[in-house]
């Protein structure tokens, strides 16, 4: 036979073969588990190009010539996969398949919907991380943006977080895991200081204003926590240039992405804005600030993660007031402040489904404060005067430590269930020195060893069950404190979920000096939540009832029976969608609380707690414009003031005269003008505070020997604001585009 | 009879690698012509279905994951509830890192990737801010990739470049000259075969012309 004849067989053979072969028809119809028609799903005889696509009415069909034994693949995007065995005989075949949905971040109940979150990961939320720094009032201060969310107090005397009738000091900052010591810089009595750190630092926020993880403790109403973030996406140089300060940064991405360091540096100083924008108070130093930090981030492995951050700052002020009892008289503080934080953090994956989380932070602040009585030359003033206002004048010192570790292992159990348990240690040392003489020192080695889980049962329905056991050796006693969370989600958009948790906190050093037999203050919460969102709308109405006990009494035996209440409703509305390009949300809160506690001699509502607040959030970008506006308004109703003597005859505290304060309206602007300086990416900021120049009274003090209250008032009414933050990035883009040209 | 088989198994076997790569052909032929004149979704996710299978099939072919990669980026486009299109993009980069697995530094698989980041920033703006600058990152590594001029590359470095604001670099003038050397760099550029990717001058042509009309 002749080469090509041979070829010619072959190939007729083959034809024929081909010919020859069997052709099965495979027909069927997909659905998910309600019975509803799938489309777009792909079915593939495993290991050859045959199969189908599923039309709008689930059906499919398709031949095969193939035969023998074979495996039919289903696949779609979030649903599990599905396979059968089949033998192709010829015979015309038919699949009745149903599909189940695959738990899915995306569509399943959520179990935290009580809480405020703020990051770019990819399930849906309530805010984004640019939120808080396009937040009018906020002026990029992580907390103050807090305050535009319900549940939150309006009180202009103070930096910290009011919530849901709790104390500033029961809202608790954590940074990767960790408890943060001084999260706002120190400041004058009833003036308002900022958060140390920046919003940028951070790619995530949680607010959760009660009901929380037993992965925290030691907040007593509420958890702020924030996720530093992890690589930067490239190297970048950046100046902000303001009248109120300056400051400089870089941060450098290695070339294999694998690591980054990054230095900042900064000095803000009030004094030209002073002389611009008049002060109620003398300030006989202008405050300032000098800060610095550092940060470092190692990748390494595909899930491992090293993270490095250590700040420093120092800052001064000094500023006087007419004496409440003798006016003609001036009460002059003096404050020298220094703070130190650093926070190192490591995770990794270990296995498929355990990932470890931990890390240990230290920090050591220090506060010296000097307050004097002054006559109107500025000159101390120390004879011819009572004894009571003899205590005006003094030196205190106070310094702070906290070091702590903390470690926490995750266990995926399947789907989105998993199981999280872990630990910490923190070792405190709080000391005070009044007039260099009277050293008072608290030290602690505080120890927590908690457990959670997050059980689904199906899509729809999940709970949280949660314990948390600690022991403090100042205070000599354990507390364990379960919690829980119910979350039930019932159609595509809407749910529902319960919280219910202990929650304790040890009371803050300054009352533990005067009694260390006090034990952990405690609240219970309870909370009921509907939510209802999609992409572009938000919508959740909450009930609460948070239940006080152990609060600490300034009766006379110093006791721990203070006790007391809160509960209210909580509305949230945000809207993308509804006007073109705006973008907003509405608030509402109504809160009734009492508690009676310190020297308050009943149930009183306290002085930072008022029954209505609300806010108006609004922020349109105009594209054209290459500039953002930012609009709110926030409004409460007027908060109680108590003039509380003790009265030695009784032996207890007489409230002598009280009232309400006027309401508070604050009306804020901004404006973000993005343009481009030289090779700088720039953002041009103006904000004012308060535009409508609307009157704000913070409360009432009471003289010693009665007479004429004295309001509490803002050292300004408004705040002016303008700066300029430049970034020059390491960007290529513009290079290649020109190489293209 | 040594003599005669060893030939015979040797035709046999090459006819059947034969028959496979025409297969393959074939199939692959078939399937872009049909994604070409697809203008619907469906019709887009069916072609990447098609491609998927074939990949699977096949293994070691870069191309019909690719496809895969670029049918469900066009379709994410093309999707109006924006809650769907991350779990698409998800499934387009999953088989655009088996293609890239198969022929790793190649410009055209960088090019759809970085479309992926663009598709993913359509659920929400502010994912610009991160996702802007990780979708061009791409664009240049890509442009990197083939010094020779990717006209798909240069296309979507202009679409980027046209709807950015110019406070973050943009340019409507500089994206329509890159549109006009992209539509010039399809006359020269060649596919290495017929199944190679070859999209995209309609587009380019269409684009151009709006762009130019709204000047």
């Amino acid at each position: 036979m002749k080469p090509h004849t041979l070829l010619i067989i072959l190939l007729l053979s083959f034809a024929a073969g081909k010919l020859a072969a069997q052709s099965t028809p495979i027909t069927g119809r997909v659905t998910d588990t309600r019975k509803r028609p799938m489309q777009g799903v792909s079915l593939t005889l495993a290991d050859t190009y045959d199969g189908a696509t599923s039309d709008s009415s689930g059906a499919f069909r398709f031949v095969t010539s193939e035969s023998g034994k074979h495996k039919l693949q289903v696949s779609f995007t979030g649903f599990a996969p599905w396979e059968t065995e089949l033998e192709l005989k010829g015979d015309s075949l038919f699949f009745d398949i149903v599909l189940k949905e695959l738990p899915n971040e995306l569509t399943a109940v959520v179990i935290t919907a009580g809480s405020f979150e703020a990051g770019d990961a990819k399930k849906a939320t309530v805010l984004k991380p640019l939120d808080i720094v396009t937040t009018a009032s906020a002026n990029a201060d992580v907390a103050a943006a807090m305050r535009t969310l319900p549940g939150t107090q309006q009180i202009g005397e103070s930096a910290e977080l009011f919530v849901r009738g709790g104390e500033g000091y029961e809202t608790r900052q954590f940074i990767d895991g960790m408890v943060v010591a001084n999260p706002f810089f120190s400041s004058a009595p009833n003036i308002a200081s900022r958060g140390r750190f920046s919003p940028f630092l951070f790619k995530g926020t949680v607010f959760s204003t009660g009901g929380y993880s037993a992965l925290y403790g030691q907040a007593l109403s509420s958890a702020l926590v924030l996720e530093s973030i992890d690589l930067p996406d490239r190297s970048e140089a950046s100046a902000s240039i303001s009248p109120l300060f300056a400051g400089g940064q870089y941060q450098h991405l290695a070339k294999n992405k694998k690591n980054s360091w990054g230095v900042n540096a900064g000095y803000t100083n009030l004094a030209l804005y002073f002389a611009l924008v008049p002060q109620k108070p003398d300030y006989f130093r202008s405050p300032e600030v000098w800060n610095a930090d550092a940060n470092f981030r190692v990748k390494t492995s595909a899930s491992g993660m090293i993270k490095f951050f250590a700040s420093y700052n120092v800052n001064k002020l000094g500023l006087r007031n007419p004496d409440i009892d003798m006016p003609n008289l001036k009460n002059a503080f003096g404050l020298k402040g220094g703070n130190l934080y650093t926070n190192i953090s490591y995770r990794e994956r270990l296995t498929n489904r355990l990932m470890l989380k931990t890390g240990a932070s230290f920090s050591l602040n220090n506060d010296h404060i000097k307050q004097e009585l002054q006559d109107s030359a500025d000159q101390p003033v120390t004879n011819g005067i009572p004894d009571y206002m003899k205590l005006k004048t003094y030196e205190l010192n106070n310094r702070s430590m906290l070091a702590q570790v903390r470690a926490v292992l995750d266990y995926r159990l399947g789907g989105l269930s998993a199981v999280r348990f872990g630990g910490e240690y923190w070792h405190s040392k709080d000391s005070s020195l009044y007039n260099k003489l009277y050293p008072n020192t608290l030290t602690d080695n505080f120890g927590a060893v908690f457990a959670e889980g997050d059980i689904y049962i199906t899509q729809g329905l999940a709970f949280r069950a949660g314990l948390r056991a600690e022991y403090s050796d100042l205070l000599a006693r354990p507390n364990i404190a379960p919690r829980t969370s119910l979350a039930y989600k019932f159609t595509k958009k809407a749910q529902v979920s319960a919280d219910y948790g202990i929650f304790y906190q040890k009371p803050i050093s300054q009352y533990l000096l005067f009694n260390q037999q006090l034990p952990y203050m405690r609240a219970d919460h309870f909370i009921l939540t509907y939510q209802r969102m999609d992409a572009v709308t938000t919508f959740r109405a909450q009930v609460f009832q948070k239940n006080y006990k152990q609060l600490p009494r300034f009766d006379a035996d110093t006791s721990a029976g203070g006790t007391g209440y809160a509960k209210g409703f909580e509305l949230f509305w945000r809207d993308k969608k509804t006007f073109k390009n705006f973008d907003y949300w509405v608030t509402y809160s109504w809160l009734d609380t009492k508690r009676e506690y310190l020297n308050y001699p009943y149930a009183l509502q306290p002085s930072f707690a008022a029954n209505h607040t609300a806010n108006l959030v609004v922020k349109r970008f105009f594209t054209k414009l290459n500039t953002q506006f930012n609009m709110n308004y926030q409004f409460a109703t007027g908060r109680p003031y108590y003039n509380i003597r003790w009265n030695t005859d009784e032996q207890d505290f007489k409230v002598l005269d009280q009232g309400k304060t006027i309401a508070y309206n604050s009306m804020s602007l901004s404006v973000n003008y993005l343009k481009s300086v030289g090779k700088a990416f720039g953002v041009i900021v103006f904000s004012v505070t308060n535009v409508l120049n609307s009157k704000q009274v913070y409360g009432y003090q009471y003289p010693y020997n009665g007479g004429e209250k004295v309001a509490i008032l803002p050292p300004a009414r408004q705040f002016f604001f303008a700066g300029i933050f430049l970034s020059w990035g390491t960007d290529r883009t513009q290079d290649a585009i020109n190489n293209n040209l | 009879m040594k003599r005669i088989i060893l030939p015979i198994a040797a035709v046999i076997f090459s006819l059947t690698l034969f028959a496979q790569s025409a297969r393959y052909n074939e199939a692959m032929k078939s399937n872009i012509a049909k994604m070409d004149s697809t203008w619907s979704k469906e019709g887009l996710v069916q072609t990447a279905n098609t491609f998927e299978r074939i990949g699977n099939a096949e293994k070691t072919e870069w191309l019909p994951f690719y496809y895969v990669g670029y049918c469900l980026v066009m379709s994410a486009y093309m999707e109006k509830d924006v809650a769907k299109v991350d779990a698409i993009c998800d499934k387009a980069d999953e088989n655009l890192s088996k293609a890239a697995a198969l022929k790793p530094n190649c410009s055209e698989i960088t090019t759809v990737q970085a479309m992926v980041l663009t598709a993913r920033m359509q659920v929400d703006m502010s994912r610009g801010m991160t996702l802007g600058p990780k979708s061009s990152g791409m664009l240049q590594a890509a442009m990197a990739q083939q010094p020779t001029g990717n006209p798909r590359t240069m296309m979507n470095m202009a679409q980027s470049l046209y709807y950015t604001p110019e406070a973050f670099g943009g340019s409507k003038a500089k994206a329509i000259e890159l549109m006009e050397n992209a539509l010039a760099s399809y006359a020269t550029f060649k596919p290495e075969s017929p199944l190679h990717p070859s999209w995209g001058k309609a587009y380019v042509e269409q684009t151009l012309g709006q762009w130019k009309a709204s000047k």
